[in-house]
C-alpha cells in the first residue's frame, strides 16, 4: 500500500514538473519544431508527443543536462522519427507527394516581408543545416552548449555551422540579398 | 595569427572562450586584415538576418495554441493516407468476399411504367460494412444511381 502511494506520489510530481516545463519551455521548443518541419500545426503535435514521451520516461533524466536540452533532444528525436517514416511509406510509393521531404520552398512565406528572401534561403537547407543556424542565431547558444545538444564534438559543430552559413548565404549573394564575396572583402 | 586561424577561432571569439592572448592576437588580426573583418561583420549581418526571419515566421505562434495558418501547403499526414488505403483495401476484399446477408427486396409495382427510385440496404456477414444503393426505375429500365458504402469500426 505504502509502495503504491509513493509510486503515485512519484508520477504526480513528475506530472506537475512536466506541467511547468510545458509552460516554461513549450513555446520555445514549438518554434524550434516549427523551423525543423516548417509547419505550425505539425510543430504543435511534435511538441506534444516530445512532452508525453519525456513523461514516459522521466526516470531517465538525470539532471546533467537543463531541462530544455533534455527536451530539446527528446524532440529531434521525436521530428527524425518521424522524416524517417515517412521516407520509408515514400519508399514503398504509398506517399508520393512527399517525396521531397526538405520543405517546400514555400515554407515560411505565408507573409510578406523584408525577410522573404531568408526564409526561402532557409527552407531550401537541409534539416542539419537549418537547426544548427537555429540554435546558433536564434537560441544563441555557444559552440559548447551546442555539441552538448547535439552529442557532437565541437570541432564538427563549427564545421557544420561554417557550412551551414555558406549554404544560407550563397543564394542570398545570388539573389543579391547580400553583397557578393569580393566587394564584402573590398570594403 | 593568420586568415585560417582566425576563421577557426571566431566562434570561440564569440563565445567568450579564448584566453586573454589569444583574443588580443583574434582582435589584432582583425584590425590589420580587411577581409576577415568583412567576414565577421557578414557573419554578424547574417545571424540577424536569420533571426530576423524566424522570429518573423514564427509570430504569434505559442505552445498549445490552435494554429489556423501553415507555414508550408496542407498535407494529410503519410501515416493517416497509409491507414485510409488499408481501410479501402480492407472494405474492398470484405465487400468481394462476404456474402450479403440482409437484402429488402424491390416492392412490387404494379405499373411497371411508373418512375420510382428504391433504396436497397445491404449489410455484410460481418456487420462491419453496410451499403446503401438507389436504383431508379423508369418505363422498367433500372439504372444505379448512387452507391453508399460505410464502414463500422
Amino acid at each position: 500500500m505504502a509502495v503504491t502511494e509513493a509510486e503515485n506520489a512519484v508520477a504526480e510530481h513528475e506530472r506537475k514538473l512536466i506541467a511547468s516545463w510545458a509552460d516554461e519551455f513549450g513555446t520555445r521548443l514549438v518554434r524550434a519544431a516549427a523551423v525543423m518541419c516548417g509547419d505550425r500545426e505539425e510543430a504543435q503535435d511534435l511538441v506534444q508527443e516530445t512532452l508525453l514521451q519525456a513523461l514516459t520516461c522521466m526516470s531517465r533524466f538525470r539532471g546533467d543536462a537543463g531541462p530544455y536540452t533534455w527536451l530539446y533532444a527528446i524532440l529531434r528525436r521525436q521530428f527524425l522519427t518521424r522524416r524517417r517514416k515517412a521516407r520509408f511509406l515514400d519508399f514503398l510509393g504509398l506517399v508520393p507527394e512527399r517525396r521531397d521531404e526538405r520543405p517546400s520552398p514555400e515554407m515560411m512565406m505565408d507573409r510578406q516581408s523584408a525577410s522573404e528572401n531568408v526564409r526561402k534561403a532557409l527552407s531550401r537547407l537541409g534539416f542539419r543545416h537549418r537547426e544548427i543556424l537555429f540554435l546558433r542565431f536564434v537560441e544563441e547558444l555557444k559552440v559548447r552548449e551546442m555539441a552538448d545538444l547535439l552529442q557532437l564534438p565541437t570541432g564538427s559543430v563549427k564545421s557544420r555551422l561554417h557550412y551551414a552559413v555558406e549554404a544560407l548565404e550563397k543564394p542570398l549573394r545570388r539573389d543579391g540579398a547580400l553583397p557578393a564575396r569580393r566587394a564584402e572583402h573590398e570594403l | 595569427m593568420n586568415c585560417r586561424t582566425f576563421a577557426k577561432t571566431l566562434y570561440d571569439f564569440q563565445d567568450g572562450a579564448l584566453t586573454a592572448s589569444e583574443k588580443a592576437e583574434f582582435e589584432l588580426h582583425r584590425s590589420g586584415c580587411a577581409r576577415c573583418a568583412a567576414r565577421m561583420e557578414a557573419e554578424s549581418r547574417t545571424a540577424r538576418m536569420v533571426r530576423t526571419a524566424v522570429e518573423d515566421a514564427c509570430e504569434g505562434l505559442e505552445f498549445g495554441q490552435a494554429q489556423g495558418r501553415r507555414l508550408v501547403p496542407s498535407r494529410s499526414s503519410p501515416i493517416a493516407g497509409w491507414h485510409i488505403a488499408a481501410v479501402a483495401a480492407a472494405l474492398l476484399l470484405m465487400a468481394l468476399l462476404l456474402p450479403p446477408i440482409v437484402r429488402k427486396p424491390a416492392p412490387e409495382r404494379a405499373n411497371a411504367s411508373e418512375s420510382w427510385t428504391q433504396e436497397i440496404d445491404v449489410t455484410y456477414e460481418a456487420g462491419l460494412v453496410a451499403e446503401t444503393v438507389l436504383i431508379s426505375h423508369d418505363s422498367g429500365k433500372e439504372a444505379i444511381i448512387e452507391m453508399r458504402v460505410s464502414y463500422y469500426p
